[in-house]
């Protein structure tokens, strides 16, 4: 069923030329040079330190690394990091 | 983005920075979010420490969350109005101070300063003066005690019969009062009635008569005391005393000797300066620049002084600036033309001084020129037209 809905939520906006971040509640992450990266529909901080962030999606993670990381703010579904960000990466969990 | 919200605010309401401390602080971080708790400013302080700054009314909520999450939080500085406040009311003494020099401000600029009067003889102004100070304006009094000024310029303006207009502005903390006097034709004080004499032996030039009848005329020979302008008019037999007036020219000779030395001495500047600064306070004088004294053979100095003001009150401040200028003697030779011309300059100065400030000359001569000792020694004749006349009353009976 959850296979279901998502399969035609998919389907939605790929031929309705819908955006995909309203539609299927996408991550969407903004960055500036390296130092700042602005992130809305998340689902929760699994992990904060210095040199990594890691942060829940509904299908998956995404791992943040660089260095001297500072949650700037913080909101139920959207965070600020601000530091010297290296790579940004999606963590698949099925 | 909702987020990048004006951080400032939060410097009103009052923030402080927590240290959050647990097995898993993350947690803290998202049971806050859920909460709807704003904490900024996160880092990493310790392995499984986080320090961040909390909203000061959010403080109370946190204990819930610590307790779901696990963590014990420690309270490390304290930012904000609220703690700034509180601190300045442990401080009264300096609170009262700025309080004080607030309300003491505000007072010195509500007082009267300065009353200036102007436009007014010194009499007009003595009165205008005690008036002002009847309606309490003086030094030291509160503007906002005194009546707007267009009351005090009714009041005044009854009150001084002498003046024309009174206009009183503010300016600031001074009162302006700005006076127009009544003009009165100012007669003059009847003088004696009294003749016109020459005072000197003289051609009369031209004469100009006010007052009384002329009896000499212009080319007129006159002796020391003689009648030039009498001071009786109307028919003979029924005459009127009055008090002559006018003036009489007359050509006045005059012999001048002078004498210039062909070899004069002078010193000329060099060119070599010395400059000293100086403040001086009261009596004491603080040297600021330029030390010690220049080893100048022949000098001279020029000392120049000025004085400080502030808002039209001189203070005890004055700076001098002295100059010490090199001088050498110089050596100047005339030959007897040059020696001759400058014998007339100085001779033209010199009759001048004899005579009235109306005196002019009107023809110069050399009588005479000799050399002695190298000198030149001149004798100049000068036609000299000064006013001769002078005063002499009517004697009773005469």
């Amino acid at each position: 069923m959850k296979k279901m809905r998502r399969w035609v939520k998919q389907w939605m906006t790929e031929t309705m030329e819908l955006p995909a971040d309203a539609m299927m509640d996408l991550p969407r992450i903004t960055m500036v040079g390296h130092l700042h990266i602005y992130i809305e529909n998340h689902r929760g901080v699994l992990r904060f330190s210095k040199e990594e962030m890691r942060l829940r999606l509904d299908d998956g993670q995404l791992l943040i690394r660089g260095d001297g990381f500072v949650i700037k703010t913080i909101l139920p579904e959207e965070i600020l990091l601000e530091g010297k960000i290296i790579s940004v990466q999606y963590v698949f969990e099925n | 983005m909702s987020v990048m919200k004006n951080m400032w605010v939060n410097t009103f309401s009052g923030y402080v920075r927590v240290k959050v401390e647990g097995t898993y602080p993350e947690l803290f971080i998202n049971r806050c979010g859920e909460r709807k708790i704003m904490i900024w400013d996160i880092r990493q302080a310790g392995e499984k420490t986080y320090i961040c700054s909390v909203l000061l009314d959010d403080v109370k909520h946190l204990r819930p969350v610590c307790r779901e999450s696990g963590c014990k939080i420690r309270f490390l500085e304290r930012h904000g109005a609220p703690f700034i406040w509180r601190k300045m009311l442990v401080r009264t003494g300096f609170v009262t101070g700025a309080a004080a020099f607030i309300a003491i401000l505000f007072l010195m600029a509500n007082m009267v300063w300065n009353v200036e009067i102007e436009g007014a003889s010194p009499a007009v102004e003595h009165e205008i003066r005690q008036k002002v100070d009847e309606l309490g304006i003086k030094t030291g009094q509160f503007q906002f005690r005194l009546p707007p000024p267009e009351i005090i310029q009714q009041e005044i303006s009854d009150q001084i019969p002498d003046a024309t207009w009174i206009g009183v502005t503010i300016r600031g903390t001074t009162y302006h009062f700005q006076v127009v006097e009544k003009e009165l034709a100012v007669k003059e004080p009847p003088e004696a009635a009294g003749h016109l004499v020459a005072d000197r032996k003289a051609v009369i030039h031209r004469l100009f008569v006010e007052d009384g009848s002329a009896v000499v005329k212009a080319n007129d020979v006159v002796q020391k005391g003689d009648l030039l302008v009498a001071g009786l008019i109307g028919k003979e037999g029924k005459e009127q005393r009055v008090a002559a007036k006018g003036e009489v020219y007359g050509e006045v000779w005059y012999r001048a000797e002078v004498t210039v030395p062909l070899e004069q001495q002078y010193f000329a500047v060099t060119g070599e300066t010395f400059s000293k600064h100086k403040m001086n306070v009261a009596d004491w004088t603080v040297p600021v620049w330029g030390f010690g004294s220049p080893e100048y053979e022949n000098r001279k100095d020029e000392v120049h002084s000025r004085a400080f003001d502030l808002f039209g009150y001189q203070l005890p401040f004055t700076y001098t600036r002295e100059t010490i200028r090199e001088t050498e003697p110089a050596l100047r030779t005339l030959s007897p033309e040059e020696a001759v011309e400058e014998a007339l300059e100085k001779g033209r100065s010199e009759v001048l001084e004899q005579f009235s400030s109306k005196a002019e000359i009107a023809g110069e001569k050399v009588l005479h020129e000799e050399h002695v000792n190298g000198k030149v020694r001149v004798t100049i004749h000068y036609r000299i037209i000064d006013n001769i006349a002078r005063k002499q009353p009517i004697i009773q009976g005469d």
